[in-house]
């Protein structure tokens, strides 16, 4: 009878141990250039410090060519069904979890789908790189959150606004080309039909 | 005639090294006496010699080494094919005055940065000409370059003996940011990354080109009014990729064999808007058209044949498709979340249709069953079950509201065009004669040898 209490003792501690272990642990996944498509634009992933990805809690891993394009998703699908987020360092292509990283963004910043924030592990690395490059906003995670996410579509919009008498009676669905074509923000075309 | 001295030769120029000078718009022949020296000459003091509006002409037998500068409007050109060679971090050649020709030459850049050009072009009216370059990084790069013309050259990548080395190793074959109105004719790139790659480049003309074995043939984002014409492309992820676009012209390329890779398509348009994609060959691609996120396009005349999936449409609303072929596809169109796309009168082989009236549209429409793509937008495994005998009778259950469904009221009866799909019962006339030969063979043998033996 003791025996028997003890082996139970034992199997429920043994459980509560394992219970505490399996707290669930997202690891990033590797990219490989040959399978993995961005789930928002269709492009391939390159194995490159724009990539990022996304484990679901279902430890499926979507991975995006480019940071705005896992936001896209984010205000598509919302972040219920999200396990970890992973970005990578500019420099070291190093796996940061998103919220842990340091961001920089500028216009002139080339990412794949011209979203234009790039990712550091550490502060003063993105801080370095704004001084050298002279320009450039230094962001946190949270900023991230409250950020317009757009690609920089400037140079296609101010042309269509020059032939925009052309174009007269083809518009529709939103994509007027009412508003200036030069203000900071840009126009919203691109994020309307996302 | 004049002819130019240089005042300062750089240090290292061997001696006896001959130039070709010309002088008022003509060509001197350089020197039959010139020493085939293996060293290679530096082309920069070569370049700062000749004044504006002249001709630098290099011989075709001696290699000359970049990196080199061209301020000035002159031409470039080679007697025979010089090579022209390049060790240092910079492009080989860079080209930053307006009007200048290259033509005839050789570049050869063994950097290994996809980022980094083999060509670098900075200025506006620039003709590159029949030039024949191989870079393991990236080929010519157009920036803030506007009106240049590059036509009949070659371009190719890296890695050709290696072709699962990751695309990103790679270069564009010709890269354009922020550049207008270039012409883009008439070349051939293979393995590189994307043939030709045009971001915020408005009005990009890219004409008769072939672009294989490379990760996208021809790839524009963010660029209006871009013409992609009369291309080719084989062997490449994808043939066309046009992203964020208006107002584009797709017309007359041919896009075959993109199935290499699981995520291939012969055309894909994404965020695509009122453009014209029109008179397409896709063959034998995984995916003939491609259609995510886009809306008022026109689609006409194409041939959609033996791919996996003729036509593919996502999220995609208002696009007219018209008079196009679908034929031998595995799949002929599948689509979601897409609305008041306007089908009319293709042809889709697989149809059995009926037209009473004799005006050879069918009375019974065309309706396609977006079925398989809801059942595989989660779980990509649920792929296994294409074409499995239980999946139509599912489909069937699931048969509710068809409102939204790609719909072709007036299917052709027959084929707008030629194609070589449609032409099996040609070719069927002569399907006899191997038959009759086969059993002319077979009673033969049985005749010699075969009954004989008791």
């Amino acid at each position: 009878m003791k025996k028997t209490l003890a082996g139970f003792v034992a199997l429920i501690l043994t459980l509560t141990l394992l219970a505490g272990c399996g707290k669930t642990a997202y690891k990033p996944v590797a990219i490989d250039e040959m399978v993995d498509k961005c789930p928002v634009c269709n492009m391939g992933v390159a194995d490159d410090q724009f990539a990022v990805e996304l484990i679901l809690k279902n430890k499926k891993a979507l991975k995006f060519d480019d940071l705005g394009d896992l936001y896209v998703w984010r205000e598509k699908n919302g972040t219920k069904e999200i396990g970890e987020q992973f970005v990578r360092d500019y420099q070291t292509k190093e796996w940061v979890k998103l919220a842990d990283a340091t961001y920089v963004y500028d216009k002139s910043i080339r990412t794949p789908m011209a979203f234009n924030v790039i990712s550091f592990k550490e502060k003063r690395d993105a801080d370095a790189f704004v001084s050298k490059e002279g320009k450039g906003r230094i962001m946190t995670a949270e900023e991230l959150e409250n950020h317009k996410w757009e690609s920089n579509e400037d140079m296609m919009k101010a042309m269509m606004e020059e032939h925009a008498g052309e174009m007269m009676g083809k518009e529709g669905d939103g994509m007027g080309h009412e508003g200036a074509a030069t203000d900071g923000g840009g126009m919203n075309m691109g994020s309307d039909s996302k | 005639m004049n002819v130019i001295r240089y005042r300062t030769f750089k240090r290292g120029i061997a001696a006896g090294l001959f130039v070709l000078i010309c002088c008022a718009g003509t060509v001197v022949p350089q020197s039959q006496a010139a020493p085939a020296t293996a060293e290679a000459v530096p082309l920069q003091s070569l370049i700062d010699a000749t004044p504006s509006g002249q001709t630098l002409v290099l011989s075709g037998d001696r290699d000359y080494s970049g990196p080199a500068v061209v301020s000035a409007a002159i031409t470039i050109a080679s007697d025979g094919e010089a090579v022209v060679k390049n060790d240092s971090d910079r492009p080989v050649l860079t080209l930053a005055a307006d009007g200048i020709v290259l033509k005839g030459i050789a570049v050869q850049d063994i950097r290994t940065d996809p980022k980094k050009p083999a060509i670098l072009v900075q200025s506006n009216d620039n003709r590159l000409e029949q030039l024949r370059i191989k870079s393991q990084g990236g080929g010519i790069f157009l920036r803030n370059a506007n009106d240049n013309r590059i036509s009949n050259s070659r371009i190719e990548g890296a890695h050709p003996e290696d072709p699962d080395k990751p695309y990103s190793r790679r270069g564009n074959g010709i890269d354009l940011l922020a550049s207008a109105r270039n012409v883009i004719e008439g070349n051939t790139i293979v393995h590189v990354h994307d043939g030709v790659y045009a971001e915020s480049s408005n009005e990009t003309r890219v004409r008769g080109n072939v672009a294989t074995d490379s990760r996208y043939g021809y790839h524009f984002m963010f660029s209006g009014k871009t013409e992609l014409v009369d291309n080719v492309g084989e062997g490449n992820v994808t043939g066309g990729m046009v992203m964020s676009v208006e107002g584009a012209v797709v017309k007359g390329n041919r896009f075959e064999k993109q199935t290499e890779n699981v995520n291939s398509q012969g055309i894909l348009l994404f965020d695509v808007h009122r453009s014209e994609i029109s008179g397409n060959r896709v063959v034998g691609n995984r995916v003939g058209l491609y259609i995510e996120q886009s809306t008022e396009n026109t689609l006409a005349d194409n041939e959609v044949v033996r791919n996996f999936i003729g036509l593919q449409m996502i999220q995609s609303n208002d696009n007219r498709l018209q008079h196009s072929l679908f034929a031998a596809n595995v799949n002929q169109a599948q689509s979601t979340d897409s609305k008041n796309n306007d089908l009319e009168g293709n042809y889709w082989d697989d149809f059995e249709s009926l037209d009473t009236d004799g005006d050879g549209l069918s009375d019974l429409s065309y309706e396609i069953d977006p079925f398989f793509l809801q059942l595989t937008a989660d779980m990509d495994a649920f792929q296994v079950f294409f074409q499995s005998p239980g999946l139509p009778f599912l489909a069937q259950m699931f048969h509710a509201d068809t409102a939204n469904w790609l719909k072709d009221p007036s299917p052709l009866l027959q084929p707008p065009f030629d194609s070589p799909e449609t032409e099996a019962s040609v070719n069927g006339r002569w399907t006899w004669l191997p038959g009759c030969l086969l059993l002319v063979t077979a009673l033969t043998i049985i005749h010699r040898w075969g009954i004989k033996k008791s």
